[in-house]
């Protein structure tokens, strides 16, 4: 009886009634036929305000599956989730580096995100589900970059880049309350970066002030001087980007 | 539960905050922070009672941060039963901090008169109770740029002892040791990486005991610091472990 209710409760079904009602709701899924597939956050870039991003990642094929001829493909989208280009990267190290400046996005100063989806032509078996978490540094006139780890499951591609999937991150019926978990009075300035890592469109409130986000789309709010930051929305994991500022200094972490 | 960290260095100024509430419930003001430090070979455990509670933030300065000490959100009942079991181990109090989304702290270090930079220092009680290796490139979070590049290697390991362990620096590609440092278990661990191994084929390797391994650059008043993940968090696949550790028995290899 008691192996019966956990095989229902980890059917889709079962998966969907948990999160509808938030009773240890699963808070990120894909599909499970897919079974050789890249995972990507949906990682910010800016180049507004004088910002410039440096994404460093790994080779994972590489470097844990010895796979010889993996390479990467990186999309890059506007906060409104307007295409903005679309690279292929060969001929790997084991870590790679890229600098995302306002001549590399076609002379737009804005932010976005963007995505990397892991390549490869060869045969990867049939069970290969990766993510790389990756680091995101951002420096302001020419500053020392300020680096942030990767956060979220938001997007996947097979391998081959044949078919994939988005919006992995789930929604529950009732809102979810996210209580930020640092004091942000000590800073001239604070910003929230926002992506919205669900399939559908997502509204959430910090305090009075409402906002709502299209899939795939981004924002950047600004929160300077509370004390304390709640984010109310049914998003099962809204977790920001955190930028504060003080005197000429920023530092940037995931909250 | 998590312990968590702070960085006592010359070079910075450190400052941890660890709030007294989850991140989706209310404040529950009977959660103190705690310190805790091996003294003659045992655990000891402190009430923190001159900490700066701010609003609902406890914060820890630097002046209270040891690199042999930890801390802890606890009641003081949970205290008091893991004094009376006078246990030689450290014990999980509680499940306060064991949080999805995870809980955050945040170890924030700064230079005198510059920049900051923060991280969010958590040290769950499921790797207190392991030995092992861990394994992170160098080039990832290092900065050739800079004037300074910083590994802090904290481990806390259930036993009070200070046991020493190799964090060797491997070439991968031509299966070389570049260097090998000596680092001690429950302590935070200062290491210097040199500016020639900073390339994409050099990774940090350990062979007898796990942590985390925080870096730390420096470049004029300007400073970032970040952590590195553990290999597995890079495959969500079943195979995760497997693959993994075939990596691991190559660096091992090597060092070996």
């Amino acid at each position: 009886m008691k192996s019966l209710i956990k095989k229902i409760a980890r059917s889709d079904v079962g998966i969907n009634v948990r999160n509808f009602i938030g009773f240890r709701p699963i808070w990120i899924r894909r599909n499970r036929e897919y079974r050789v597939v890249s995972v990507s956050d949906a990682f910010l870039w800016r180049t507004d305000n004088g910002f410039k991003t440096t994404f460093k990642y790994s080779d994972i094929l590489g470097l844990f599956y010895k796979i010889k001829d993996s390479y990467v493909e990186l999309v890059f989208y506007s906060k409104d989730n307007n295409l903005i280009k679309r690279i292929i990267i060969n001929r790997l190290d084991y870590s790679n580096e890229l600098l995302i400046d306002r001549d590399f996005l076609n002379g737009i100063e804005g932010y976005g995100v963007f995505y990397i989806f892991h390549r490869s032509d060869s045969d990867c078996g049939d069970d290969l589900v990766i993510s790389n978490r990756c680091y995101v540094g951002f420096s302001m006139e020419g500053s020392l970059s300020s680096f942030v780890h990767g956060n979220l499951y938001v997007r996947y591609q097979s391998l081959d880049g044949k078919y994939g999937g988005s919006g992995m991150i789930q929604s529950s019926f009732f809102k979810n309350l996210y209580r930020i978990q640092n004091s942000f009075v000590e800073f001239k300035k604070s910003e929230l970066f926002f992506v919205n890592p669900t399939s559908k469109k997502l509204n959430f409130s910090i305090g009075l002030n409402k906002y709502s986000l299209e899939k795939g789309c981004s924002i950047l709010i600004d929160v300077s001087g509370k004390e304390e930051i709640s984010i109310l929305s049914k998003c099962l994991f809204l977790r920001p980007v955190i930028f504060n500022y003080k005197d000429c200094f920023f530092d940037v972490y995931h909250g | 539960m998590n312990f968590f960290f702070g960085i006592n260095s010359s070079i910075l100024n450190s400052k941890l905050t660890i709030p007294r509430f989850q991140n989706k419930n209310p404040t529950k003001k009977d959660y103190k922070v705690f310190q805790l430090g091996i003294n003659n070979k045992r655990w000891k455990i402190n009430y923190l009672d001159d900490v700066v509670l701010s609003g609902d933030f406890y914060q820890i300065n630097s002046s209270v941060i040891d690199n042999g000490n930890i801390f802890c959100l606890a009641t003081k009942d949970e205290v008091l039963q893991f004094a009376e079991n006078n246990s030689p181990k450290l014990m999980n109090f509680n499940n306060y901090t064991d949080t999805t989304p995870d809980f955050r702290a945040n170890l924030q270090v700064s230079i005198k008169g510059g920049g900051f930079s923060s991280y969010q220092s958590e040290y769950p009680f499921s790797m207190v109770t392991k030995r092992g290796s861990i394994l992170s490139p160098l080039s990832s979070l290092c900065n050739k740029n800079a004037d300074k590049n910083i590994l802090f290697l904290k481990n806390i390991y259930e036993l009070p002892v200070h046991d020493e362990f190799g964090v060797f620096f491997v070439n991968l590609k031509t299966k070389r040791v570049l260097k090998r440092e000596v680092a001690v278990t429950n302590f935070m661990n200062e290491i210097i990486i040199e500016k020639d191994f900073i390339k994409p084929e050099v990774f940090m390797f350990t062979d007898k005991y796990i942590g985390v391994p925080v870096f730390c650059s420096i470049k004029g008043k300007h400073i970032s610091l970040e952590h590195t993940h553990p290999p597995h968090a890079y495959i969500m696949g079943v195979d995760r472990f497997r693959v993994v550790s075939e990596l691991k028995r190559e660096f091992n290899e090597i060092i070996n």
